[in-house]
């Protein structure tokens, strides 16, 4: 067992405690801020003069703003891999990564919800979908479920924090004093006592078992939402676990890319090692090999009976107008980073890093072509009806909405970075020695 | 001879001419044939019940083969005179089948009153290299009354057409008029009759030969009576329900029953079950995760 020192502990609170932006750090903070104002204005002019302000008509009727949806939920799965799955697996390396995981989870699910609500046409009829709920509906289901996994990832979150919290109240000397007050707003009554340790642990099980259903629900109710629709490219019995593969893979991606970032932000090298890169790369390639094979099930079975409306919306993506993103999904989002992260010197931290982008970024357009063109490919075909209604491109309005909510989950990963550690302080130490005693 | 040679050859040269001259002006119109194109307007006047009028106007542009709707252009109309603005009914652009239609404002009631017959202009600005386009239609104000009979054990429809003479109403002779009854999408004739025509007391009887024809819960249907396309009336229609028909129980067992394609309050008990005790069982365990942050907080308070 190694003997952690009086001095360890204190270089280990020291690499991890949060810091003040610098200037590249306030760069990055001013972007995103821009980009969520661009986004709001969009939203106010769409609350303003109402739906007609995006490229959504009568047939496209769900545009980019579900495909966020859709892939902020898939993102937001992440929390439930590494903090539940490795935590009950008693897989210990993960543990200075579980945290990052945590808040891509949070900030994910957070805005999954809004823009759900941007989607809608009347959101101050909101409430009426609590008033009347329609318990048959997939929607309702949706909503039943983001609502839980919202609240089972903040109690994830807020619970392995409390002692961190208290440990840097400690250090409050050299922290702003609105920081020192929302930190013993947070955690003061935190005091390591053996009880309170014990509740904390036990909690902890008790939302590491339950997350993990609920994930599982959360993507699976989404998938049913496009399942449970007769159309082609929707109509699938596959749709739910291709739907969970797909988000575990880029819940992985997102996880690496902030691995990477917050480890040269904040030269985290010792904690998040060359070894955490390897593993989650392995982790990534996993999930690619397996999120493949569901592709390859969902286009090949329909392909293979080529039924009139399936070919029509199968040739549109294979060969057609929707063929080069399609491509792009395929081999950027899974193909490149298997081959680049199957071999050892693939699985540094920087090609990771890249891995991890491409994953995320052909993740986002996967989305994009699970619900656009299955939606511009009706049964029925398209009759008298305006020329505008056969395609769909979103208008600026959607673009700034959606890059909005993409910024504003950035946002709000960027200042929990800055507020509290990216790394579990307490987890570290205690990893490092089990003997925490003289510290708290 | 030297001057037979000279006509031969300016023959010659005038022939080739000639025959030049005709293949450049054939030539010239096959590759740009002049296109007649011939403008078809319809202004219709319709008046429903006796108190609602409008108007339709269909515009469609006839070239060599094609008949092509005059689509996306402004259109303007108006009653009696289209020289003074004020008569504009208003201002319209057509839709992709080169429609539109128009109710007439009340603001027009003191024009309508005061006019007998009167006119309605439709005007179009400039379609394509046609120019402005215009088209009228005068109508003479008429109106129809629809009643029953009962006559020789038999069940009758009288429509009585009336038009309107200085501030008289009087009966409208020779009109042709169509008597059916209101189905969902079309009307379905009352006997073999197509149509009647009025006689000189603006009279038509026809019988009423249906029986056990569907109506409504109280076996109540419509009776419609319609004068379509007439030259001085327009399009004129009115309707008189009578309780005629059988009466029609729907069965909306399908609907009030608990299944996944009912409204709320008709969920399905199992699927209610199912969902309420997922619900529970999950907020239930969350409530007590959260008691239990509650716990860890006075836990420490009170070591305080």
């Amino acid at each position: 067992m190694n003997v952690v020192t009086v001095s360890k502990t204190e270089q280990i609170i020291k690499d991890i405690q949060p810091r003040p932006f610098g200037k590249v750090g306030k760069i990055w903070l001013g972007f995103l801020i821009a980009i969520c104002i661009v986004g709001s204005y969009a939203y106010y002019c769409q609350l303003r003069d109402g739906l007609v302000v995006t490229a959504m008509g009568d047939y496209v009727s769900w545009g980019i703003y579900i495909s966020n949806f859709v892939f902020f939920v898939a993102i937001s799965l992440v929390g439930s891999l590494i903090t539940a799955i490795f935590r009950l697996a008693n897989i210990h390396w993960s543990t200075p990564i579980t945290r990052i995981a945590e808040i891509i989870a949070v900030s994910a699910i957070f805005f999954a919800s809004l823009i759900i609500i941007v989607d809608m046409g009347r959101p101050e009829r909101l409430y009426n979908l609590f008033l009347h709920p329609r318990l048959q509906s997939p929607i309702i289901w949706d909503v039943v479920v983001i609502g839980t996994y919202f609240i089972i990832s903040l109690l994830l979150l807020y619970l392995p924090l409390l002692p961190d919290i208290k440990i840097l109240l400690k250090q409050s000397k050299e922290m702003p004093g609105w920081m020192r007050k929302f930190y013993s707003w947070l955690g003061s009554f935190w005091t390591g006592s053996k009880v309170q340790k014990q509740i904390n642990n036990h909690s902890i099980k008790i939302l590491s078992i339950m997350i993990i259903p609920v994930a599982f629900c959360i993507h699976t109710v989404t998938s049913w939402l496009f399942a449970t629709t007769y159309r082609p490219g929707w109509d699938s019995t596959n749709f739910g676990a291709y739907f969970v593969s797909g988000a575990f893979l880029v819940g992985a991606g997102g996880v690496v890319t902030a691995m990477y970032v917050f480890r040269q932000m904040y030269q985290l090298s010792d904690y998040i090692t060359d070894k955490h890169f390897d593993r989650m790369g392995k982790a990534v390639v996993l999930l690619a090999f397996l999120y493949l094979y569901f592709n390859v099930n969902e286009y090949l079975v329909p392909a293979f009976k080529m039924k009139k409306p399936e070919e029509i919306h199968l040739t549109e993506l294979f060969s057609g107008h929707f063929a080069p993103m399609f491509w792009f999904a395929i081999i950027v989002g899974m193909l490149l980073p298997i081959a680049i992260l199957i071999t050892k010197s693939g699985r540094k931290p920087m090609m990771v890093f890249i891995a991890g982008i491409m994953v995320v970024v052909g993740a986002w357009f996967k989305r994009y072509l699970i619900v656009t063109p299955t939606l511009l490919h009706p049964f029925l075909p398209m009759q008298d009806v305006p020329d505008k209604f056969r395609t769909y491109f979103p208008s600026w309005h959607e673009w700034a909405i959606a890059f909005g909510s993409l910024a504003g989950a950035l946002l709000v990963i960027t200042l929990f970075a800055r507020i509290f550690p990216v790394i579990p302080i307490y987890e570290t130490i205690i990893g490092e020695d089990e003997n925490e005693e003289h510290l708290i | 001879m030297k001057t037979k040679n000279i006509l031969f050859n300016l023959s010659i040269v005038l022939f080739f001419a000639t025959s030049l001259l005709c293949a450049l002006h054939s030539q010239s119109d096959s590759i740009a044939p002049v296109v007649k194109k011939k403008a078809i307007l319809k202004l219709s006047y319709f008046s429903v019940e006796n108190q609602i009028q409008f108007l339709n106007f269909k515009g469609l542009i006839k070239t060599k083969d094609k008949l092509e709707p005059i689509a996306y252009r402004p259109i303007h109309l108006y009653i009696n005179e289209a020289s003074d603005e004020k008569n504009k009914i208003g201002d319209f652009v057509t839709n992709d089948q080169g429609r539109i239609q128009s109710v007439i404002s009340p603001v027009f009631a003191d024009v309508w009153k005061t006019n007998n017959p009167i006119t309605f202009i439709a005007r179009l600005d400039s379609v394509d290299e046609m120019g402005t386009l215009e088209t009228e239609t005068e109508i003479t104000k008429a109106k129809i009354k629809l009643d029953t009979l009962f006559e020789d054990e038999m069940r009758k429809v009288v429509a009585h057409v009336y038009t309107l003479e200085d501030t008289n109403w009087i009966p409208a002779k020779d009109v042709e008029i169509k008597i059916g009854v209101q189905r969902l999408a079309s009307v379905l004739p009352i006997n073999k009759e197509a149509s009647l025509t009025t006689d000189s007391s603006g009279q038509a009887v026809t019988e009423f030969v249906l029986d056990s024809i569907p109506g409504d819960v109280n076996g109540n249907i419509q009776l419609i009576a319609k004068i379509e396309d007439h030259e001085l009336y327009g399009n004129l229609e009115t309707k008189f329900q009578v309780p005629w028909g059988k009466s029609s129980h729907f069965v909306n067992s399908h609907f009030e029953g608990r299944s996944l394609w009912a409204r709320g309050d008709r969920v399905p008990i199992w699927l209610a079950f199912l969902a309420y005790t997922i619900i529970f069982s999950v907020w239930g365990t969350l409530i007590y995760l959260i008691i239990q942050v509650l716990k860890i907080r006075r836990v420490g308070l009170e070591k305080h």
